[in-house]
């Protein structure tokens, strides 16, 4: 029997136990996300009762209707797509450009400059986050959309990643086209960026799911209303939680702010995968 | 058998990268464009705050008014704050109980998934998923399942026979604490499985096979051919979860607003009201330096003690 353990190769297919326990794992992860759909998809009345009415028909999209003609949730869901993004974007943009010049250039401070972005690495944005408050605050920044964005932006973590991706592309691609006296940002642009696109949909999902789900920064910089993104928005009418609001639509507005991040997930999972395992092996 | 404990992981297959070639383009200051807009974001949202914190923290700052030179007595009156003693006591709980929670469960669901075979695809989806849906969210969850009346657990214990009453998880420390930990186990458990994944799938099967052909026993082959070589991954999960948890916030304010008792309140969210509830910056700011110094501490430990067992 020791040959069908878990260690093995063939674990799963071999061991009949282990693929139920699996199973059944999968199902309790699943469970409190599919109870939350379905409540979502019941009328709010019908709940009153007991949330068991979730078993039976009827069932209905009225919470989800309801959240579109609702303008305080749907200017929740624009802020946090425009923060998310324009991090995005930033990120990308930045990250790659500083990672071709590590990876590919020689200037003066190289090695200072990189280092003190590493350190950054090994700051917590939770440590300085007064210091932070206080900087917004002397430039009238708060409750802005820049403000949400911009931190976001400074992103080490995408800097060493893209400048690991540059270093694995072989130099010899580029030197190629120095033959032809090609300029140091038409080779960044024409030759190399094409051939980092994986790179770029890696860090930029893995951006995009961070700044979509961030709570902390958005509840400490965003304190009028109109100004809340998804996260921060939905928390803030849990305090009227069932009585005002119903459970139905409070579920629809939960299932509606981690649609985009689940979508994305179905989608581009590899990536992710990819994201979170890169630093592990390398 | 023996030698097996001795396996060089640097030895895999796959080999080491071609050492690099210096070669290095131009001489000129066009790099340093290149790198100055994502360099000088990085300075000014870590580096300036990290300096302007310390120096806070030297201050009587209030939110509005001038700063008053305090010299280091936010950090002498810190030792006194039993409720910031209190907050770190509970933060390092939590932590132990998130991380062992964390690490155990990754590496069972990582074992189960790391090979490609039927279903696993979809295993590992599954697994995966509650990761992707950000901590404020999974918490607005948990604490509607939580509900007495309205939520999940009451009633599905209630109606299993469990309990006779409907029970209110989130009003007494011990259900409360264990029901936010539960949540984060199935929150992140993902992710920790997909770093250790990364890290047994990088053990060649040949040597697992040698060891089976060898006669070692599945707990042996575990323990001598997959320890070692995932203690990599192993070390980076652990510093991540770690110092995760150390900084945990959103899921104790949003699912239990610090109760029952403020007897959940973490050391960052202590820090959070001492800063924008009482409004007192330079205090809140010596609070982040000790909470700071205390993270770079435990990741140079936890560092050192994984590295010195693999030279050893």
């Amino acid at each position: 029997m020791a040959d069908r353990s878990a260690f093995s190769p063939e674990n799963l297919t071999a061991n009949r136990t282990l693929f139920w326990i699996a199973a059944v794992l999968a199902a309790l992860m699943l469970a409190p996300v599919l109870w939350i759909l379905g409540l979502s998809l019941k009328n709010n009345q019908d709940l009153m009762h007991g949330t068991d009415a979730v078993f039976r028909a009827p069932y209905t999209l009225k919470n989800y209707a309801d959240i579109l003609v609702n303008s305080q949730v749907f200017g929740w869901f624009l802020n946090s797509l425009i923060v998310a993004t324009g991090q995005t974007l930033g990120v990308l943009t930045l990250c790659s450009l500083a990672g071709y010049a590590f990876a590919r250039l020689e200037f003066p401070f190289r090695r200072a400059i990189f280092i003190i972005v590493l350190f950054g690495l090994a700051v917590p944005e939770q440590a300085v986050i007064i210091a932070r408050h206080q900087m917004f605050n002397w430039v009238g920044l708060h409750n802005t959309h820049i403000a949400l964005m911009l931190p976001g932006m400074s992103s080490a973590f995408g800097v060493f990643l893209m400048t690991q991706f540059f270093n694995a592309i072989p130099k010899e691609i580029d030197e190629a086209a120095m033959l032809d006296n090609t300029s140091q940002f038409r080779i960044f642009w024409k030759v190399l960026l094409p051939l980092t696109l994986p790179a770029q949909a890696t860090l930029g999902i893995f951006t995009f799911l961070l700044a979509w789900n961030d709570y902390w920064w958005p509840l400490i910089s965003a304190t009028k209303k109109e100004m809340y993104t998804l996260t921060i928005g939905i928390a803030s009418t849990q305090t009227n939680f069932a009585q005002s609001e119903g459970l139905g639509f409070l579920s629809a507005q939960a299932i509606f702010a981690s649609l985009p991040v689940v979508i994305v997930y179905i989608f581009f999972q590899r990536h992710i995968v990819t994201a979170v395992s890169g630093g592990a092996v390398k | 058998m023996t030698n097996t404990t001795e396996i060089d992981p640097a030895a895999t297959p796959a080999g080491k990268p071609p050492p690099r070639r210096r070669r290095r383009r131009g001489s000129g200051w066009e790099g340093l464009i290149y790198v100055l807009p994502a360099a000088a974001l990085v300075i000014v949202f870590f580096m300036i705050p990290l300096g302007m914190t310390i120096w806070m923290s030297l201050h009587k700052w209030p939110l509005m008014g001038k700063p008053r030179w305090i010299g280091l007595d936010n950090y002498s009156r810190m030792l006194g704050d039993r409720d910031f003693w209190g907050a770190l006591g509970f933060t390092a709980q939590y932590t132990l109980a998130a991380t062992v929670g964390l690490l155990g469960v990754a590496l069972i669901l990582a074992l189960m998934v790391e090979r490609p075979s039927r279903g696993v695809a979809l295993y590992r989806t599954a697994y995966f998923l509650p990761v992707v849906t950000g901590f404020a969210s999974a918490s607005l969850l948990w604490a509607w399942l939580s509900n007495v009346d309205s939520g999940l657990f009451s009633p599905l214990a209630q109606m299993l026979g469990l309990t006779a009453q409907p029970v209110n998880i989130l009003a007494t420390f011990g259900p409360a604490f264990w029901s936010v930990t539960i949540m984060v186990v199935w929150k992140m458990a993902g992710f920790y499985m997909v770093i250790l994944m990364s890290g047994l799938q990088s053990i060649p099967t040949d040597y697992i096979e040698a060891a089976r052909i060898d006669g070692a026993k599945a707990h042996q082959r575990f323990r001598y051919i997959t320890l070692p070589l995932v203690r990599r991954p192993f070390a980076l999960a652990l510093i991540l979860c770690v110092s995760g948890s150390m900084l945990a916030f959103d899921q104790f304010y949003i699912i239990l607003s610090g109760g029952p008792q403020n007897r959940t309140v973490t050391a960052v969210y202590y820090i959070f009201n001492e800063s924008f509830v009482s409004f007192r910056l330079g205090y809140g700011s010596a609070l982040s330096v000790v909470l700071l110094a205390i993270l770079m501490v435990l990741s140079a430990i936890q560092l050192r003690l994984l590295r010195d067992r693999r030279e050893s």
